[in-house]
């Protein structure tokens, strides 16, 4: 694949790019579900084709081929050119590039087993098994496994002199029961909604998250929610763990953080964000125990890699740092924006037919030196809640609502019951100025995004966020 | 255009005769480009053409799909496809396969909009940012033109193809105080008036700006057809397959023949409609039929797909989504039965009340109850004594779908397409809804 981004970036460079990088993805993606014993959807899908992006006239222009013949690639070269020049027909603003090194090099996630040597007969197996688990009792309506995995084998060369391999593996599972009394339908999921666990980790991910032994509680909580309390309405304290934090985490701090955003590339579709470049340094975003850390390290992380689709190796840094908005997800095109010198390289692109777009790193919240029952402990009246249901936010990432799979009412100090269809709605400053109280690392866990649209044309891309279990104070609940 | 016979042929014969066979060729053209502050800030082309193949063998199915549509690329699908098919588990019984269509070839595809370039884009997005810039305003969005071809073709003779176009323009105009916000998307590039459609986002724009405060509750509003169409979409997702009536968990189950929303509200699955002119078939190569999936708010029918069908003793209607899958059938050309009033008379005959020009990040709260949250966007206008007054900020509802179409007190003759490209589409007119429950405000 080298050879053809060489021979793409050469056709861009006669035709007249002042700058231009190919990128060649080969991807191989896998998926099987098991709905109610039966196979529900089975795809084992090939994919490949080259991405061609230029600067003409300090305007973009973009053309992506599956055709890798050297003519086609030539032709879409010159495409990409044409269209560069088109764009900066109209532009008044001219794209400028912040200084990145023309690295040379390979990177691949680590994997301890690929997930696509595994048999899928075994994969089927293991489904069936939780399918069987799942559906002891007859008022659990729909059982659902799935096993996913992805490789993609990313190859990027640019006019700079970058010549970067990425081969990148991902793996996905999860189940979930249905069950439903006529009235009422619920549903609980393991050990997360939205298709289950995602990691930058191969089979061993499947391996470590023991789904047929989580199975029976799964069914034994879908059932119970059909007779739990409603959840209650007005203010109260609330418990997050980390199956609905990491979500509030991802729509409050990651997509406001978003540096394009912010800029207002996305004004029409996903929106921009409350923000914006002149509270950096000083906008109080959350109480003072409040620690966000972006991260394209992170071991394991949907979003870990050698280097973002601008070439950018990865880093660390804080979005937030003691309650203060301190960073901004950033590409090579808007670092300047923020008077940084270089991009924090968050570029990234669904496949070879999208254009790289700024998107959420890895971004967690970082612990603090509470407990789970120490937060618990300290509510006189409130709620705990897991598991993200649903999600909806403004388009300034200001005014939210979430609901949750479950809840739980705690009363002095005490989990006293279950509490079904669990939500609630705040601003995001207002919320995060509530955080009094975050458990510590040893509850700390990671929860991947594997489902976060963005973009015209839309791509889903992929990210991890961590967190402990966090209180928050005087929250609307019960919103109906 | 390239014949596909040799393609399908080639496949045939890889899998081998008396094989059960199915597959799927999706193939797309796209040429966008998307703007912001007053310039393009991505502008692209893109093409790509792939095969997704369903091969059962021995009472076992296999799938797999590529875009190497050269031999190696084929022989390893097919192989890939074997593979799955070996490891699997039995199945009851293989996939009903129709062995011929209505209509095997399918065209909605205009020469223009498929050869619209770049230059064509970006001098009509110079007039755009033109008039921005004239009101002191940031325009952004897309202007995008598209081709695709689909075709299905199976081991017991079913060859059919439909070839579409789509044109898409999307525009807000705004200020850090106020935004509006215009779209169409239509079949022929030549239908799409983007001066005009800038010209309504510059005016909802300039009338948006300054916000005053506005009390949540429940209020009478008066939602244009594109806030209308987000509504049906997720009802169509939420509840009109029939595979959650089936299942037991759906908010239709054991509810055919019942009242479920307002007299005045019919919802029809209508693929044939002049408006939308979908594909004529389905996945399954199923000719789509047009019925009435809410009369007069009574609950009809759920869409079908073949092994639903089955399951319930009903006629497969046309909806299926290529197999295997978790979904089911889904609808995906539902039209809303327009009423005679104009948009202007729903809202001269309100006396209090809120015009929402659309709606953003609607998502499901409690799918059973038809339950969704979500916010106004891009210009919400007070309604006082029949007359729009002055701008409000935006409000998150939080509103059952069963609770809002039965207190729908007025429908618009206007209507609205959202189309998609290979041929979907949702039409709707606009409402006024009395007791919309707003549950929050934000501060802009």
């Amino acid at each position: 694949m080298i050879d053809l981004c060489r021979q793409a970036l050469n056709a861009a460079q006669l035709a007249g790019a002042d700058y231009a990088d190919a990128r060649g993805v080969q991807a191989r993606r896998q998926g099987l579900e098991m709905r109610n014993g039966a196979l529900g959807s089975l795809y084992d899908n090939e994919d490949e084709g080259l991405g061609i992006r230029v600067l003409a006239g300090a305007a973009w222009g973009f053309a992506a081929t599956s055709r890798l013949d050297r003519d086609s690639l030539a032709a879409c070269a010159r495409q990409a050119v044409a269209i560069a020049r088109a764009s900066a027909s109209v532009n008044r603003e001219q794209v400028r590039l912040a200084p990145e090194p023309g690295w040379r090099d390979f990177w691949q996630t680590p994997v301890a087993r690929d997930p696509f040597s595994v048999p899928l007969e075994q994969k089927l197996a293991l489904l069936q098994a939780c399918d069987d688990e799942l559906r002891r009792d007859p008022r659990v309506k729909v059982a659902l496994g799935s096993l996913r995995c992805v490789r993609e084998r990313i190859t990027l060369c640019s006019s700079e002199g970058l010549a970067i391999e990425q081969l990148l593996v991902r793996s996905g599972a999860g189940i979930h029961a249905t069950a439903s009394d006529g009235r009422r339908s619920q549903t609980r999921s393991y050990p997360m909604s939205h298709g289950g666990q995602w990691t930058g980790q191969g089979w061993e991910l499947v391996e470590g998250l023991r789904l047929e032994e989580n199975a029976p509680r799964v069914a034994e909580e879908a059932i119970a929610l059909l007779s739990a309390e409603p959840c209650p309405k007005g203010r109260l304290d609330v418990v997050l763990k980390p199956g609905q934090l990491v979500l509030q985490i991802h729509e409050s701090v990651g997509h406001a953080t978003e540096l394009d955003r912010v800029l207002g590339f996305e004004a029409n579709y996903a929106g921009t964000s409350f923000a914006t470049t002149e509270k950096l340094g000083s906008f109080r975003y959350g109480s003072p125990l409040v620690n966000l850390v972006a991260d394209g390290t992170l071991p394991g992380g949907l979003a870990t890699r050698g280097y973002d689709d601008d070439g950018v190796r990865q880093q660390r840094w804080h979005i937030v740092r003691e309650g203060v908005l301190s960073g901004y997800m950033t590409n090579r095109e808007l670092a300047h924006a923020i008077d940084e010198e270089g991009s924090r390289g968050c570029n990234r692109a669904e496949t070879w037919g999208d254009i790289p777009i700024t998107r959420i790193n890895n971004l967690s919240l970082m612990p603090g030196t509470s407990s789970f029952e120490e937060l618990v402990e300290g509510i006189d009246d409130g709620l705990v809640m897991d598991t993200n249901r649903s999600w909806s936010i403004d388009q300034r990432r200001l005014n939210f609502q979430f609901g949750c799979e479950i809840g739980w009412r705690v009363k002095k100090g005490k989990v006293t019951g279950l509490v079904r269809d669990p939500n609630y709605q705040s601003m995001t400053p207002d919320f995060w100025a509530s955080c009094d109280g975050i458990a510590g690392p040893e509850e700390w866990e990671l929860v991947g995004v594997a489902n976060c649209g963005k973009g015209q044309p839309g791509q889903t891309s992929h990210m991890t966020h961590g967190s402990s279990p966090a209180r928050f104070r005087n929250l609307q609940v019960g919103i109906k | 255009m390239e014949s596909l016979e040799p393609l399908f042929e080639k496949c045939l014969s890889l899998a081998g005769p008396g094989r059960h066979v199915e597959l799927v060729y999706s193939e797309a053209e796209e040429r966008l480009s998307r703007f912001a502050n007053n310039g393009i800030q991505q502008n692209l082309a893109t093409e790509n053409a792939s095969l997704r193949l369903l091969l059962g063998e021995d009472g076992r199915l296999g799938a797999a799909s590529s875009n190497r549509l050269g031999d190696e690329g084929l022989k390893h699908m097919v192989e890939t496809a074997r593979a799955a098919a070996r490891n699997s588990a039995p199945v009851d019984m293989m996939p009903e396969l129709r062995s011929s269509c209505d209509t095997p070839d399918h065209r909605n595809l205009d020469a223009a909009t498929a050869d619209h370039s770049p230059e064509h884009k970006a001098a009509a997005l110079a007039q755009v940012f033109e008039r921005a810039r004239g009101a002191k305003l940031q325009a952004s969005g897309i202007l995008a033109t598209a081709r695709s071809r689909r075709a299905l073709a199976n081991s017991a003779g079913l060859r059919c193809q439909g070839q579409h176009s789509l044109a898409r323009f999307s525009t807000t105009f705004e200020t850090p105080r106020g935004s509006g916000w215009s779209s169409a998307t239509c079949h022929r590039v030549a239908d799409l008036d983007t001066q005009a459609l800038a010209a309504q986002a510059e005016d909802i724009a300039l009338r948006a700006q300054d916000p005053g405060n506005v009390e949540a509750g429940r209020w009478t509003v008066v939602l244009p057809p594109a806030a209308v169409i987000d509504f049906l979409q997720f009802l169509g997702w939420m509840a009109l397959g029939a595979r959650s009536v089936l299942d037991g968990t759906g908010a239709f189950s054991g509810k055919a023949g019942e009242q479920v929303f307002g007299e005045n509200i019919t919802l029809r699955e209508d693929a044939a409609h002049p408006l939308i002119a979908g594909c004529p078939w389905d996945w399954e190569g199923v000719s789509r039929r047009s019925l009435a999936l809410i009369e007069k708010g009574v609950f009809r029918q759920p869409v079908y797909d073949l092994q639903t069908a089955r399951e319930a003793g009903a006629e497969s209607t046309g909806n299926a989504l290529p197999r295997p899958n978790g979904y089911g059938p889904m609808p995906a050309h539902l039209v809303l039965e327009p009423g005679e009033e104009s948009l202007q008379e729903l809202v001269a005959g309100t006396e209090k009340g809120l015009f929402v020009t659309q709606f953003h990040y609607t998502n499901i709260q409690n799918a059973r109850e038809l339950e969704l949250t979500g916010m106004t966007r891009d210009g919400v206008f007070l309604i006082e004594n029949g007359r729009i007054t002055k701008p409000v900020r935006n409000l998150r509802y939080t509103v059952s779908l069963f609770d809002l179409f039965r207190k729908v007190d007025g429908i618009s003759r206007e209507q609205k397409l959202q189309a998609a490209l290979g041929g979907g589409g949702c039409l709707a007119p606009g409402l006024r809804v009395r007791d919309f429950n707003f549950s929050s405000v934000s501060s802009f």
